[in-house]
């Protein structure tokens, strides 16, 4: 910052203080009393309003989270109560897949021992047979 | 410090003016607002609803509560703004906007210095006026404004690189 720019700044505040000094009000009027000259307050209309609003709205979203936390807790119950019958369970189409021979796609062929492959393979006598 | 009553008005006193500027200063310079600001502080203070601990100087840890106390008029006065608070025999609240002219007769170099303060935000205004108006260091005006000394460092070179754009002369 330039030397003027914190000079302006410096002299600006001096004079604010020293005008606002000659203006202070004597410390024993302040304290004459003691009793706070701020009035009470109290809440108006719109803000009981605005506080019986929300309360319900707490009481509704309440009411809200303990009956969905009923209901997570009735499914659970209701699928631990299932729980084995699951893996038995068969779609009632299931029975269009069954097409001929479905089940050889079910199952992998066993290609046997692994010396009956190398037996019946090609011999080395240069291809010929 | 010794937390009787009759040593705390004796700090008090020696700090009063101080403490009205800076009541001044969180109350955007308006006199009426300062004065109730201030007194409620000293209420605070005197009532023992404010309690010095002594982990910063008195000065520091004072201006910290006319800084908080400011802070609750100001919540109190929103609030009434919306109609959601009702203050006994109380006058609408003042026009924040309509600040200086209430306050002390100021000449123009202050009163420009007012106007350029006005446009800044709240915490680079009060580092500034912390540290210019009260010859405080950035370390103290970062305890009363209850921030980090980094904090206020950056809103101090900020607001001060504002300022003197501000003022600087046309």
């Amino acid at each position: 910052m330039s030397d003027a720019g914190e000079r302006r700044i410096r002299d600006g505040f001096a004079s604010l203080r020293r005008e606002e000094t000659a203006g202070v009000p004597p410390l024993a009027q302040m304290l004459a009393g003691r009793a706070p000259r701020r009035p009470r307050w109290r809440l108006t209309g719109v803000a009981w309003g605005g506080l019986a609003a929300a309360a319900v709205l707490v009481a509704l979203a309440g009411h809200r989270l303990m009956e969905s936390r009923v209901h997570a807790r009735a499914a659970a119950e209701v699928a631990r109560a299932l729980g084995p019958f699951y893996g038995e369970w068969r779609s009632p189409t299931a029975a269009l897949l069954e097409t001929p021979g479905y089940e050889m796609l079910a199952t992998i062929p066993a290609l046997g021992p692994a010396d009956s492959l190398i037996g019946s393979g090609p011999t080395t006598t240069g291809g010929r047979p | 410090m010794d937390d009787e009553p009759a040593d705390l008005q004796r700090e008090l006193a020696r700090l009063h003016a101080d403490s009205y500027g800076w009541a001044l200063a969180c109350c955007g310079r308006r006199a009426a607002d300062a004065r109730e600001v201030l007194q409620a502080a000293y209420l605070k203070v005197l009532d023992g609803r404010a309690r010095f601990g002594g982990r910063a100087s008195f000065r520091t840890w004072l201006f910290g509560v006319i800084r908080r106390t400011a802070a609750e008029e100001r919540r109190r006065d929103a609030l009434r703004r919306l109609r959601l608070i009702r203050l006994d025999d109380a006058p609408e609240p003042a026009d924040p906007g309509a600040g200086a002219a209430e306050g002390v007769e100021q000449s123009d170099e202050a009163s420009r210095l007012v106007a350029v303060l006005a446009r800044l935000p709240r915490r680079q205004r009060e580092v500034l006026d912390l540290v210019f108006y009260h010859d405080m260091s950035v370390a103290e005006a970062a305890d009363v404004m209850g921030v980090g000394v980094g904090s206020a460092r950056q809103h101090y070179e900020r607001g001060k690189a504002r300022l003197r754009a501000l003022l600087e002369p046309s």
